[in-house]
């Protein structure tokens, strides 16, 4: 590996020291050179690496144009003509995980320059296999950077050089979910033994891991809405204005249902969102935005739905754990059960 | 949420920012919602638009409830 590998790098608003979530808008940017945490890259390749240009898009204006700006990164990669792409580290960024990976995954089928991000294995980018890029694992925050970089550029540089890389056991990328045929010198017949002899012992090998289907039956259609309870909910983080339980802005642990007894309307002065994870400024300058109590009041009021129940139910799904998000939801479930009511009307952001 | 909620039996339409997200985890009954920064408004529409939009989109997701699913039903507009 004389030679200099020559890179893309993508990386957000954020990372490029443009602005946070009240960037997350901005289009598409280009750059010469490395910028953020490409910088560090560079530096940790002890000189083999060179960003030849950084691509920069804010997280929401990627989601919103998604085409536009996959086209617009493919073109940009097939004028640089570099050895490797890589995106990131989004670590448990939730969107920029998205833009990473489906950024990758569109240079290589596009231009089949092999490609690698990095994030945190909780990071729903990750949810659905298989990747058509390499993905090595990170801390869930950016108290990682200072292990991921090397790592990362290492990676890069192998993937660059046209080395070839190993089992993702081995090589320590997370599955991609590819599955290819291997000569092994053992037959079936005596791997099959050895297995059972562990599994005799309490020990369980398998060729071959299944997934982990979580699958929920589809609760049945509500018969009659004009005749049913309606719970609002909301993973936006809306609190009275103050955060006087103070529920977390990220990583939640915890929930809390809020009466909304005698009230028409959420008024901008006595609610508040403190999600942590996006730009709050448009649900607290209106908080119907996020949990829609005057429309709902209006359907009661006309007939078309039954009843809405006094409480919202709410929490911040902001990085929350997946441990944490199972615990709270059956804890609001238990709760709405308790109450009686027909339905869930739950708004995300 | 979504999935504990409807694995307790309670039928449930969510109104997603990132409707991907939740339909990759398998939640039954998703209606995109207008944006990450506003699920259920628009900033840059009118108050009276607003609230148009706001009915618009919450008569939809209601629609959701009181329809069958199978296994997943994604709706993207309203």
């Amino acid at each position: 590996m004389k030679e200099k590998v020559k890179a893309v790098h993508y990386i957000n608003q954020f990372f490029a020291g443009l602005g946070g979530e009240d960037k997350a808008e901005m289009g598409l940017q280009a750059r010469d050179g490395a910028a953020g945490p490409g910088v560090g890259l560079e530096k940790s390749s002890a000189g083999q690496l060179e960003i030849v240009k950084t691509i920069i898009c804010g997280d929401n204006f990627f989601q919103s144009h998604r085409e536009e700006v996959l086209a617009k990164i493919a073109k940009l990669v097939r004028e640089a003509s570099p050895d490797v792409f890589i995106a990131g580290p989004a670590f448990n960024a939730g969107r920029y995980g998205i833009a990473c990976r489906e950024a990758a995954e569109y240079v290589r089928a596009q231009s089949g320059i092999p490609t690698v991000t990095a994030m945190f294995r909780e990071n729903p980018a990750l949810g659905v296999r298989p990747f058509n890029t390499y993905v090595l694992p990170t801390e869930d925050s950016v108290l990682g950077m200072g292990r991921i970089l090397p790592e990362l550029a290492r990676f890069a540089c192998r993937l660059g050089a046209g080395e070839s890389i190993g089992e993702a056991e081995q090589e320590g990328y997370f599955p991609r979910g590819f599955r290819y045929n291997v000569a092994l010198r053992e037959t079936a017949a005596a791997r099959a033994v050895v297995m059972l002899k562990e599994k005799l012992g309490g020990k369980i090998l398998t060729e071959i891991p299944l997934p982990a289907a979580d699958k929920v039956t589809p609760p049945s259609p509500v018969a009659d809405l004009a005749k049913a309870t309606v719970v609002l909910a909301t993973d936006g983080g809306l609190v009275p204005k103050g955060n006087p339980d103070r529920l977390e802005s990220a990583y939640a642990t915890k929930w809390f249902r809020y009466s909304m007894a005698g009230l028409s309307a959420l008024e901008a002065s006595r609610w508040e969102s403190i999600h942590g994870g996006c730009d709050v400024t448009f649900i607290n300058q209106d908080p119907h935005r996020l949990l829609p109590l005057d429309t709902m009041r209006s359907l009661v009021a006309e007939g078309k739905v039954g009843r809405l129940d006094d409480y919202f139910y709410t929490t911040t799904g902001n990085g929350t754990t997946i441990a944490n998000a199972v615990r709270i939801g059956k804890e609001i479930a238990a709760k709405i059960k308790e109450s009686g009511a027909n339905a869930v009307m739950l708004t995300s952001t | 949420m979504a999935k504990e909620i409807e694995r307790a039996g309670i039928t449930t339409v969510l109104i997603a920012g990132l409707p991907e997200i939740a339909r990759n985890i398998g939640v039954t009954r998703i209606l995109k919602g207008h944006a990450v920064t506003a699920p259920t408004g628009n900033p840059d529409l009118s108050l009276d638009e607003e609230k148009m939009l706001r009915r618009k989109i919450t008569e939809t997701a209601l629609k959701l409830l009181t329809t069958e699913v199978a296994e997943q039903l994604v709706v993207m507009k309203y």
